[in-house]
């Protein structure tokens, strides 16, 4: 990498952790394109940097998270069980179906999450009724002076969207957070905010499992991932900060747009 | 948040503050030790949060979901393991590079 590149890279990190910490995503979705189409990296390498880039996001967001209890531990956990086994049966299903036909999976599950955020956009999931339990997997919530509830509902389907996601990311390097949050939040009844908060913890977790068999091939390029990830730093820190200013409606807007991006760019992958 | 998990979390920002110094040392000096060791903390980081939380719900009882923590933790040094042992098929010639899809 030439040195003069390195500024180019820093931003990449910094937009990345911008937009993947104000939705709890740790934007592989968007870094790895980036890198690969935009500036001419190789997928491996590509990969490894967004890993890395991806913990640099969760760790610097995760503590603010953590701090206004937007992290819903036990359903992480719980969802982490549903991703891991469908990690494993990644491995299956990849025998089954060729990369295009899992693009195209892909694409159209993406697009009707997209859509699905955006037509219920105005619909919140919380419970000024503080006397009500949240149950096991649900939890109470403050956005500025209010606290909420919020019941985790219909979680077979979260389960089997976890598990999907799993599966997916094994194989297409895509669909940590980007699958989990829009589910959990359109389907399970999960606010926005601690959809992704939720989400920032796991996918730290998760990325932090993928980098190893990366670090032993000796794909992960220095110069380069560093960059990356010394943008991201940054870039989450004030990504976070600023989903706090706004409004739940608006970052389910930007969760619509991501996911229509991703499913073009799913589907185009396909044809 | 618990006390004890709110320092570690100050622990953890103590932690990314070190390594975005090294990572922006690294890249002005070109000093590759730097670079390497500000990465790894930020590998470090989440792993270690999952350990504090493990060793939370320990402390809480919630057995299922510490199970779940703890078994997430071995799956992380697995991979660890997987990182130090798939290094000797990479050969200098780069065929252990090329073998990957």
């Amino acid at each position: 990498v030439p040195a003069d590149g390195l500024p180019v890279f820093v931003l990449s990190g910094a937009a990345t952790g911008l937009v993947g910490s104000m939705l709890g995503l740790g934007g592989g979705v968007f870094l790895v394109p980036l890198l690969t189409l935009g500036l001419g990296v190789p997928f491996q390498a590509a990969t490894a940097a967004s890993l890395v880039s991806v913990l640099a996001t969760a760790s610097a967001s995760a503590s603010v998270h953590m701090s206004r209890g937007f992290i819903n531990l036990r359903l992480g956990l719980a969802l982490a069980v549903a991703t891991s086994l469908g990690g494993l049966a990644g491995g299956v299903a990849a025998s089954w179906l060729t990369s295009g036909q899992l693009s195209a999976l892909f694409a159209v599950t993406a697009a009707a999450m997209g859509l699905l955020m955006a037509r219920r956009s105005a619909r919140r999931n919380v419970i000024a009724d503080l006397s009500i339990s949240p149950g096991l997997l649900g939890g109470r919530l403050r956005e500025g002076a209010d606290l909420y509830v919020y019941r985790a509902r219909r979680l077979p389907l979260g389960f089997a969207f976890s598990a999907l996601s799993g599966a997916v990311s094994g194989l297409l390097g895509v669909g940590g957070g980007v699958v989990q949050v829009p589910v959990l939040n359109a389907f399970c009844g999960i606010p926005i905010r601690v959809a992704a908060g939720t989400s920032t913890f796991m996918i730290g977790v998760t990325a932090a499992a993928s980098l190893g068999p990366y670090l032993g091939r000796g794909d992960l390029r220095l110069p380069l991932t560093a960059a990356v990830a010394l943008g991201a730093l940054p870039g989450s820190l004030l990504g976070v900060r600023l989903a706090e200013h706004v409004h739940a409606r608006s970052l389910k807007l930007l969760m619509a747009a991501v996911l229509i991006g991703v499913a073009a760019r799913m589907g185009w992958a396909a044809l | 948040v618990p006390t004890a998990r709110r320092r570690s979390e100050l622990a953890f920002t103590g932690g990314l503050a070190a390594s975005a110094l090294l990572l922006l040392a690294g890249l002005l000096s070109g000093q590759e030790g730097a670079l390497r060791a500000g990465t790894l903390i930020l590998v470090a980081i989440p792993v270690a949060r999952l350990a504090v939380v493990a060793v939370h719900l320990l402390r809480q009882r919630e057995w299922a979901f510490a199970v779940i923590a703890l078994w997430l933790l071995t799956v992380l040094a697995s991979s660890v393991a997987v990182a130090l042992h798939v290094r000797p098929t990479a050969t200098p010639s780069g065929a252990g590079a090329r073998a990957t899809p």
